[in-house]
């Protein structure tokens, strides 16, 4: 999401919802309360019962439309105790990364004596490399701010990764109660090679400041936090990455709706978020589709390796902390959301692609810096400058503010602009790119036309947060304006419309989710009569750039991955041409 | 077409699918039984005698004339006329047929519409021949019925009327059926089967699905209009194909509409003042330099256009009271050039608009102008189908719900598609505002694109019909490495501007209809908001 640093968010004030709150927390209890923990599954009832409740709803004040809190309740505030009487397993490590032959620390959480762990290899073929039960649990203590400070729980277990392939590895943990009842947890780790690059010279960066932003486990994340024992939506500037990850970020089952509104709604509709409710009724964080392994870089590493493309597997934090181990891949992929970076990993791709390096990213909303600290363990985000103690440029704001001015566009050739088929942002787009540079090397054995549209709905290639530039287009071809400091020699192969801010149609009723700026003191409407502001219409992209010695290709779209998934002729040629290419 | 079509000529040879055969004459299927007719004039006023001249191989013949649209209405029936073979020269196209009058039909009291006269014969085998015809009837009080008049594009009919072998496109030259267009052609013939009624298998023009990968353009209209010995034009023009359609939709969302030819824009000017809106359907791609002065006045006095069409190109001549159409489009042809090139009339010498001769462009009376194709042939095939968005806000779009960057009309409706108007264009800060520099009014504002491709690449060595202006290899490539020209990136659009006292709104795509006969909410919806605004009575 590409939350705002022009304005403070405002805290809910309880009162103003008034009565209606206190029905919808009743509607949403029972949902939480039926939906147990357990194998995934869709509760019906439990659904219809939450869709209900936020169709009730009344907000009063228009600013109030992106109050998503409003469905959202302690109950589903992720933390032991968090389902009265239900068993309980949560897992995280003390690193996300590790070099062969580790030892990884699982530090356990459980309600019950004993547990079990699998880990697997993830990808097409997941493999086993590890499994033990009748683990004893141990006691662990959580501190109700654990999202800020960690959770501080002891190592249960030691694994050793000695021999273990490159990859992305998940614990998946279990655990039964007396009544048998049984509790499931998941984490992940990746594992790199002693001499990184050996087994493929491609690297997937998993988009690991992205997961922390939108990681609500213990209640908060960059979006919102608790106050007073409520969750809200003041967001978290502070967030530690000692703790597990919310449900649906590392694993989620496929009938698990995506952020993109799927169908293209009819006449008068109204924004529905039928992730959201699928979350609610069944436990998961409603930020599962927003970021995470399960819903992006997951579904392309497994499109990858079902194609004969062995991969590497990085985090962010690695070109944040390991800078060197880079040097010897030819391309780094990047996939999904991938909102957030600090400078210095920033840095580390700037170099790679200087020194000869191709970045392949199919993802979207490039937007804000990040800082990590503590050595990797926590992550700031303040998007304030007043609030944010550190001035200058590493100013946790959005690169392009004056402050930090060092505009996104400079490392992946895009920006984030806004929405598409998501809230009521552009919820009819075609779904997919049109193409305007059929002869680029991209569409090579696509077969694609100027004018041609593809990844169209119900694909939709094209959603949720794309990136692009200003542009113009003049007979007939997009080009860069110098406003967003393109790259020089960008060339802009596709583009489908983004925007962000579309006025509230429904009085406050319905809930939004992106961004609302419909024309006010700060933007002046884009023309006269119009109910749109100047600087929220645009475009998202697909760019190609060359730059030193190395080249980037940039889909600038989150849901890229669901035209691999759907076996998108176009998507599909376009992505190997890239992988090929970039591997040559 | 374009000069590619002498460097690659198989890509161009469509003709090579037309055999003589398919020129719709007299004996073109052997032993088959007959029946043709046309009338004096295409319009009347009601009250007027209609003669209608039959040449049939039947000893009678039966006629029968409704009232087309909605709910189409018998006015006439008569199931014994006797029927004539009426010698008919070969060169019919361009002279005319000559037949004699084999009927007269009495208008009187006929309320203003689009008649289809429906003919018949049988063999003694009991073989049945048929054909159709179709006249207006227009009130001896213009504007009286409704204030929303529909101009039916006869000028297009006309360029594409193969009856008798020859149109704008092509020609029988040594008994052949060529590539070579007719510059001259007469109206005093029939109209070829399938302008004035089609079975609704017919397909469109457009590419119907959005082809998969690797998909070779191919043309099912074409193939069923041979197989059903149609002319391969039905879908180019034609009231069946567009305004008809349009006129059932109309009538049946409760418009009354009166309506014209083109031709009597340029021969009874004064029949329009006392409309408020004068609505353009489908195909209007040839305009005389009088119709448009019709229509240009008529905006400035406060009338309204609606149009919902393409591929305003073309300017042709009426010569012999409108019994005849001129147009010799280049200066090449191989019967000589227009003869008024050079003249001090050179201004009505027929070819495009917006050539120097002529210097009127089109975008001055429409706003928009031809510029290509998408959907058809080898020209965006996978296009949305749709338009795409850009000001929500406008009235146009009022009530429909439409957001920023929506696409209405998408496949499989394609309401945008065939052949498509629309203006050089920048886009910045995400809206689209036209350059100006092919003409178009300042205040044009452009609510909705999609684009468009005015050349393709061949991607067969000639081996598809592309059907589309070809440069291979581009002349000035558009940027390096690029296989497309200078010029062949393209747009169509939805215009809106106000001039003089009155206004224009434009959907430049011929295929608008199918939004209004799938019943698309949006396009019907947006059809509506014009129809309601411009139809007003304005004290």
């Amino acid at each position: 999401m590409s939350d705002s640093d022009r304005s403070d968010p405002q805290p809910v004030s309880t009162p103003e919802v008034g009565g209606t709150r206190r029905d919808l927390l009743k509607g949403i209890g029972a949902a939480v309360t039926v939906a147990a923990l357990g194998p995934p599954r869709v509760a019906p009832a439990a659904q219809s019962t939450a869709t209900q409740a936020a169709a009730g709803k009344k907000i009063h004040k228009y600013e109030q439309v992106r109050q998503w809190t409003i469905v959202d309740i302690k109950g589903t505030r992720e933390f032991p105790g968090w389902i009265p009487g239900a068993p309980e397993i949560w897992c995280y490590t003390n690193s996300m990364s590790y070099t062969e032959g580790d030892d990884v620390d699982l530090r356990v959480r459980t309600t019950e004596r004993r547990f079990s762990v699998r880990i697997e290899r993830d990808g097409y073929d997941p493999e086993l490399v590890f499994e033990r039960q009748d683990v004893r649990g141990i006691p662990q203590r959580t501190p109700d701010d654990a999202a800020i400070k960690g959770c501080g729980w002891k190592p249960a277990l030691s694994v050793s990764t000695a021999k273990w392939k490159p990859g992305f590895y998940i614990v998946y943990l279990s655990a039964r109660s007396a009544a048998g009842r049984e509790a499931r947890g998941e984490h992940f780790f990746v594992i790199h090679g002693r001499d990184p690059g050996q087994f493929s010279s491609t690297c997937v960066v998993l988009s690991t400041c992205t997961y922390t932003a939108y990681n609500d486990w213990g209640g908060a994340n960059t979006y919102r936090s608790i106050r007073e024992g409520i969750s809200t939506d003041v967001m978290e500037p502070v967030l530690s990455l000692q703790r597990p990850w919310a449900r649906g970020f590392v694993t989620v089952p496929t009938e698990a709706p995506d952020v993109v509104v799927p169908e293209t709604p009819g006449p008068f509709w109204k924004p529905d978020y039928p992730q959201v409710m699928w979350a609610l009724a069944n436990n998961y964080s409603r930020h599962y589709p927003d970021a995470g392994y399960a819903i992006y870089d997951g579904r392309f590493i497994k499109w990858a390796e079902s194609n004969g493309y062995a991969v590497e597997v990085a985090t962010q934090h690695d070109l944040h902390l390991k800078p060197e181990m880079f040097g010897k891949y030819k391309c780094l992929v990047i996939v999904g959301h991938d909102e957030y970076y600090s400078w210095e990993m920033r840095d580390t791709l700037d170099a790679f692609v200087d020194r000869g390096g191709r970045i392949a990213r199919f993802g979207g909303n490039f937007a804000t810096q990040i800082r990590l600290e503590d050595g990797g363990r926590t992550q700031v985000c303040y998007k304030n400058a007043e609030r944010d103690p550190v001035k200058g440029r590493r100013t946790t704001l959005r690169w392009d503010s004056p402050a930090v001015n060092r505009p996104q566009a400079q490392t992946l050739g895009l920006k984030a602009v806004g929405y598409s088929r998501y809230g009521n942002s552009i919820p009819r787009a075609s779904g997919g790119f049109t193409v305007y540079r059929p002869w680029h090397w991209v569409f090579e054995k696509t077969d694609l036309y100027y004018g041609d549209v593809f990844g169209a709905a119900p694909v939709n290639v094209f959603g949720f947060e794309p990136d692009g530039l200003d542009f113009t287009v003049e007979q007939g071809l997009p080009h860069p304006t110098p406003k967003d400091s393109p790259p020089p020699g960008l060339q802009i192969l596709a583009m489908a419309p983004a925007m962000r801010g579309e006025p509230d149609r429904w009085n406050g009723e319905v809930l939004l989710n992106s961004r609302m700026e419909p024309p006010g003191a700060s933007r002046p409407p884009v023309e006269p009569g119009a109910d749109l502001a100047a600087g929220t219409l645009g475009a998202g992209m697909i760019v190609y750039f060359e730059r030193g010695q190395g080249s980037v290709f940039n889909a600038g779209t989150c849901s890229w991955v669901r035209g691999l998934e759907a076996d998108d002729h176009y998507t599909v040629q376009i992505t190997k041409n890239v992988l090929n290419r970039f591997n040559n | 077409m374009s000069e590619a079509h002498e460097k690659y000529p198989r890509l161009f040879q469509w003709s090579l699918a037309d055999t003589r055969g398919i020129r719709e004459f007299p004996g073109w299927i052997a032993d088959a039984p007959e029946i043709w007719g046309y009338t004096g004039m295409m319009s009347y006023t009601e009250g007027e005698q209609v003669d209608l001249r039959v040449h049939t191989t039947g000893r009678t013949f039966s006629v029968r004339v409704e009232r087309d649209g909605h709910k189409p209405q018998v006015v006439f029936q008569r199931g014994d006329a006797p029927g004539t073979r009426q010698p008919t020269p070969d060169n019919a196209a361009i002279k005319g047929c000559g037949w004699k009058p084999s009927l007269s039909i009495e208008t009187k009291g006929w309320h203003p519409g689009v008649y289809v006269v429906y003919l018949s014969t049988r063999d003694e085998g009991g073989r049945e021949a048929t054909g159709e015809h179709f006249f207006l009837v227009r009130s001896r009080q213009p504007g009286s019925v409704s204030n929303l008049c529909l101009v039916l594009c006869t000028s297009t009919y006309t360029a594409y009327n193969d009856w008798g072998g020859a149109n704008h496109y092509r020609s029988i030259r040594d008994g052949i059926s060529t590539d070579v267009m007719e510059p001259i052609l007469s109206l005093q013939r029939p109209w070829a089967r399938g302008f004035v009624k089609l079975p609704r298998e017919a397909p469109d023009v457009v590419i119907p699905d959005t082809p998969a990968p690797f998909w070779k353009p191919d043309y099912p209209q074409v193939g069923r209009a041979l197989a059903n010995a149609y002319s391969r034009h039905y879908p180019d023009a034609g009231w069946a194909t567009y305004e008809q359609r349009f006129v059932k939709w109309a009538e049946k969302s409760g418009y009354m509409l009166e309506f014209a030819t083109q031709h009597d824009l340029q021969q009874h000017p004064e029949t329009f003042a006392n409309y408020r809106c004068l609505i353009v359907v489908g195909h209007d791609e040839y305009w005389s330099w009088e119709m448009r002065d019709t229509v240009d006045t008529f905006v400035d006095a406060g009338g309204h256009i609606g149009r919902f069409g393409g591929n305003f190109l073309w300017q042709v001549r009426l010569e012999d009271d409108g019994r005849r159409q001129v147009c010799y489009k280049t200066a090449k042809h191989p019967d000589g050039r227009d003869p008024l090139l050079g003249t001090a009339q050179q201004s009505r010498a027929t070819t495009k608009w917006n050539l120097a001769p002529v210097n009127r462009p089109g975008a001055q009376t429409m706003g928009l102008t031809a510029m290509g194709y998408s959907r058809y042939g080898g020209a965006n095939p996978r296009s949305s189908g749709g338009f795409t968005v850009y000001r929500p806000w406008h009235w146009a779009f009022d009530k429909t719900d439409l957001y920023y960057g929506d696409v209405f009309g998408a496949a499989p409706t394609n309401v945008f598609g065939f052949e498509v108007d629309g203006i050089p264009y920048l886009i910045k800060d995400g809206l689209p505002s036209p350059t100006g520099e092919d003409g178009a009014p300042a205040n044009l504002q452009l609510l909705a694109l999609a684009p468009s491709s005015g050349g393709e690449p061949d991607r067969w060595n000639g081996e598809v019909p592309l059907n589309a202006p070809l440069k291979v290899p581009p002349e000035n490539p558009i940027e390096p490495g690029a296989d497309m020209g200078d010029g062949d990136l393209k747009c169509g659009a939805i215009a809106w501007f106000e001039r003089g006292k009155g206004s224009v709104f434009n959907a430049g795509s011929c295929s608008w209809v199918r939004g209004l006969d799938s019943e698309d909410f949006f396009t019907m919806q947006i059809t509506r908001n014009v129809l309601n605004r411009f139809g007003q009575r304005t004290s």
